[in-house]
């Protein structure tokens, strides 16, 4: 196994069809990028009402909205609205999908509609989901519908004025709660749609001016955050929640179409699952201030980051309700390497640590994970019996029961990461309750070279970025059989035409209890060639006591890392206490419970202040 | 001393309105419920010819866990607990309001206090809320349960509450970290019994309040005699160890029923001394609610995950599918 392979690796002959992309934007150009989504969704899907026809054609809201909104196919669009409404699903996408529909779309409708949809509200009940982002979403739809109109009785039983104070109530819990104590479904690629949809909603139609400037400030909030950790649109690094097929291809997470618009840094891909969510921001007159773009967009010097996050709430099983969630990542013009400390953080779609690469290339990420799978983990979080409900999760996340899964939690698992290094350590010490007694590797075809050492290192290069990986155990390579059930896709689903079916990954495997690997990552800016970079590493030393589950490692740079499963994490001799503000690099400073955000670009710092919302832009000399 | 949990006293209360018995059962979820689609109805559901024929009653798409009537109501006051919070009705199930706001959420039981029917407590993953003023407004009642006292979120994770009709100030919560006990209507809670033990469901006899079932998430099911003070656990015949539901027969309260995670229906008639299980007919074993028609009991109905709902008529021994194939049902009822 530890003989030399080399495999100069696939420059793949095509891009495969989900990677195909629309022509790009000229220049960094705001609204050209805006027109060309809308000119997209306007003129290039014909609604249909063929009950056989695909997702992204068949009546929704956010193709009648681009219809409307440009005064395309209006007709078509509005038999389209009144067909979801005579049948309405009465959730939280519902109604604020509704609510935007109609208030962006209002011009094209007729002058009566307005009194459909409140009917349709009043009548439709909206079950409120058991999310963060399904609540935001639940009482902005509210909220909005409850400004609009001056009802004695809505669905909820509740008036206009009981649910407006409610939904207030809510926006503003939540908006203190993230600012204090970071943000619950933090950093996901897929889910920071479902939060910038509706925060963009409120700051469009709030009549509040105080919820307008509040929403505003929660998308700046939420954009600085996902601008230091993308690279080229891609969210790099440890996320809350995550779809399989978007941790092994970042390039097709839902977020990159919002680097697209805002930032500038990535093109425009239709086909990426559910790109039309990025309608209600393409129509919405939000702006983006230059600070946080240049943030996201700079990478001329590498930093580090350090954030705090919460833990999705734990109802049973643990001592806090919601412990902190420590993040670092390193960030780089070729690649970011990210992780947060391990354990059970978030149900299923945890994502703990990555390295991911800027390049165009599909499959742009390597990374590790103990595939796991238990009742206690679900009884964490969710309200259900914790043994039944692995039956439910099972359905709705099929990958969830599947060994060969690339998404998960695991209480096995925790990390130390320093710059470009990062310990990944195992004790797979499980009960008779757990599953499964390995750990996985992800390396993908795509890679440019893929070697392996016989110094125990396994290396890889992707265009001008490169990494080493050091299996603590032994292990096997093997190609994958991907499935897009596995990969928890949809060949129906919105705007994405095929998951690859063909392998895109050597799958490493191993089986060892104390377990783990050593990850060092680097580029050419960094180490010269891809030659001198595997040479450099091959003089570092791993020292890795199973009995202890312990790795001594002498990194690239000469700093030495001691990290101890559960245990010590130390840094030069000196020990590292994971106390983390909730922003701590060169472009964001945040400290817990302040509710303020100090962005800082070179001399120019903007301040959201959260106590009285105000924002304050200032430059320093 | 304790009565019966208050949902078992409804069980055998006076006939519903319509002078007719009605089965109610509340569907949580379904298995293939797919989030954000069309899925069919959930909710409640009641029949009143025995299972033969059901009609849906308010909300379809909510998750629910159980459904509480004011004896007093003549079948027409109405609480459902539900993710959204709790839904109460004021005619029969054909209008509902939410009661609650973002404060309460996922509700799976609603307790009446039986001395006054404005006093209202609520389980949820959080903790204990109460109302006094029949629901319209409601505040946390957690001093004794929190994290940051017990150390765990397990004491707020609140499964069964018990009031003692003699002193219904005095109430006892299941929790995901034992049974405490409240003397001053949930104003401050007390470690009780079963310290460190998922208590998903706990009744006590109508005859004799002393007598105590337990069932729990994974140590199978414990009876006491001295009103929760000792508990022994009950195991003989008991395979599976996570007990979502136990309940005394109405007329012989020598005679129990239990069920659980792949349990089948589990009848003890020697006060849980010994337990058997039955299946025969009953293609899901996942029994999360048991009801017994107090008229018959020879009528058992079961609530199953996610097998929908199954009637017995020859006291459990064999089963006949009904209704709600692939439904989580989390609970029955009769009134």
């Amino acid at each position: 196994m530890k003989k030399i392979l080399i495999y100069t690796l696939l420059i793949l002959a095509g891009l495969p069809a989900s990677c195909v992309v629309a022509r790009p934007a000229e220049g960094n150009d705001f609204n050209a990028r805006r027109q060309q989504i809308l000119d997209y969704y306007a003129d290039s899907i014909k609604i249909s009402f063929n009950p056989e026809a695909p997702d992204y054609s068949r009546p929704n809201f956010d193709i009648i909205v681009a219809k409307l909104t440009a005064g395309k196919d209006v007709q078509t669009a509005i038999r389209a609205m009144d067909t979801l409404m005579a049948k309405p699903v009465g959730n939280m996408f519902y109604i604020y999908e509704l609510m935007g529909t109609y208030l962006f779309g209002r011009k094209s409708l007729p002058p009566d509609f307005g009194d459909k949809v409140r009917d349709n509200l009043e009548t439709s009940t909206i079950y409120r989901g058991d999310t963060e982002n399904h609540w935001l979403q639940y009482y902005t739809g509210w909220y909005l519908a409850a400004q609009e109109w001056n009802v004695p009785r809505w669905s909820n039983g509740k008036s206009s004025e009981e649910t407006l104070k409610e939904a207030q109530d809510y926006i503003d819990h939540w908006i203190s709660l993230t600012t204090s104590l970071g943000q619950g479904e933090f950093n996901s690629p897929t889910y920071f749609i479902t939060y910038v949809d509706p925060l963009v909603l409120l700051y469009q139609f709030a009549k509040d001016p105080l919820m307008r400037k509040k929403a505003e400030m929660m998308l700046e909030y939420m954009f600085a955050d996902y601008g230091i950790e993308n690279l080229n649109g891609c969210y790099c690094g440890a996320h809350s929640r995550d779809y399989p097929y978007i941790a092994v291809n970042p390039q097709m997470a839902q977020s990159r179409i919002f680097g697209f618009l805002y930032f500038g840094n990535t093109e425009f891909n239709p086909r990426i699952r559910e790109a039309i969510s990025v309608i209600f921001p393409a129509l919405s007159s939000f702006r983006l201030p230059a600070i946080i773009r240049d943030i996201a967009t700079d990478r001329s010097q590498p930093y580090a980051s350090r954030q705090r996050k919460r833990v999705r709430f734990v109802i049973r099983y643990g001592p806090e309700r919601t412990p902190p969630v420590y993040k670092y990542s390193y960030m780089t013009k070729y690649y970011c390497l990210g992780s947060m400390q391990g354990g059970i953080l978030q149900p299923i779609q945890e994502h703990v640590w990555d390295i991911t690469f800027a390049t165009r290339r599909p499959y742009n990420t390597v990374f590790a994970i103990n595939p796991y799978r238990s009742p206690k983990e679900l009884g964490l979080f969710f309200p259900e019996e914790a043994l039944p409900v692995y039956g439910f999760v099972a359905h709705s996340h099929g990958y969830y029961g599947n060994v060969d899964k690339w998404s998960s939690s695991s209480p096995h698992e925790r990390t130390f990461q320093y710059c470009n290094t990062l310990i990944d350590l195992y004790d797979l010490d499980l009960n008779p309750t757990e599953l499964w007694h390995e750990i996985d590797a992800f390396f993908p075809l795509t890679l440019n070279q893929f070697i392996v050492s016989k110094s125990g290192w396994i290396f890889g290069r992707m265009d001008s970025a490169y990494f080493a990986y050091y299996p603590l155990q032994k292990y096997c390579l093997e190609k994958d059989t991907d499935s897009i059930q596995l990969l928890g896709g949809d060949e129906g689903s919105f705007g994405i035409e095929t998951l690859d079916k063909r392998p895109v990954d050597l799958r490493l495997r191993s089986f060892s209890t104390a377990n783990g690997c050593v990850l060092q990552a680097g580029s050419v800016t960094e180490y010269g060639s891809f030659e001198n970079f595997m040479r450099l590493v091959k003089k570092t030393k791993v020292v890795f006591d199973s009995k202890k589950i312990s790795v001594k490692y002498g990194t690239i740079n000469g700093d030495q890392l001691y990290f101890r499963y559960l245990n010590d994490r130390e840094l030069n001799g000196k020990k590292i206490v994971l106390n983390y503000p909730l922003f701590d690099s060169k472009y964001l400073h945040s400290a817990v419970n302040s509710r303020v955000l100090k962005i800082t670009y070179g001399n120019t710092v903007r301040t959201l202040d959260f106590n009285n919302f105000t924002v304050t832009q200032q430059t320093v000399k | 001393m304790f009565k019966r949990l208050l949902m078992l006293v409804l069980l055998s209360a006076a006939v519903s309105f319509a002078g007719q018995r009605r089965v109610y059962v509340v569907v949580h979820l379904y298995q293939k419920m797919v989030v954000g689609g069309h899925n069919p109805p959930a909710g409640i559901f009641y029949t009143t010819d025995g299972g033969a024929n059901w009609e849906h009653l308010g909300w379809s798409n909510i998750i629910a866990y159980s459904l509480t009537i004011d004896p007093d109501s003549n079948g027409r006051i109405m609480y459902l607990a539900a993710g959204n919070g709790v839904l109460k009705s004021t005619d029969a199930g054909e209008t509902w309001r939410i009661m609650t706001d973002w404060h309460e959420t996922e509700v799976s039981q609603v307790v009446i206090d039986p001395g006054n029917h404005n006093i209202l407590y609520i389980a949820t993953p959080y903790g204990v809320f109460k109302s006094t003023d029949a629901g319209w407004t409601w505040s946390k009642k957690n001093n004794g349960i929190s994290p940051k006292q017990t150390g765990t979120t397990s004491s707020t994770f609140i499964g069964p509450i018990l009031i003692d009709e003699a002193n219904p100030n005095r109430l006892m919560i299941g929790t995901e970290n034992g049974i405490y006990v409240s003397t001053n209507g949930a104003g401050s809670w007390k470690p009780f019994a079963l310290k460190g033990r998922g208590v998903r469901d706990l009744v006590c006899s109508k005859s004799d309040p002393r007598i105590m079932i337990a069932g729990t998430e994974n140590a199978g099911i414990f009876v006491s005699h001295d009103g929760g003070k000792t508990w022994s656990q009950s195991g003989n015949g008991i395979d599976s160890l996570a007990i979502y539901t136990v309940s005394f027969d109405p007329k012989d309260e020598r005679i129990l029923y239990a069920g659980g995670y792949d349990t089948g229906f589990m009848k003890s008639t020697d006060g849980g001394k010994t337990w058997k299980s039955f299946d025969s007919g009953l293609s899901e074993e996942t029994i999360h609610g048991i009801a017994v028609d107090p008229d018959n009991p020879q009528d058992i109905y079961v609530a199953t995950i996610p097998g929908g709902v199954f009637k017995s008529a020859d006291g459990g021994k064999t089963w006949k599918y009904l209704f709600l194939d692939g439904a989580q049902v989390y609970s029955v009822m009769i009134h």
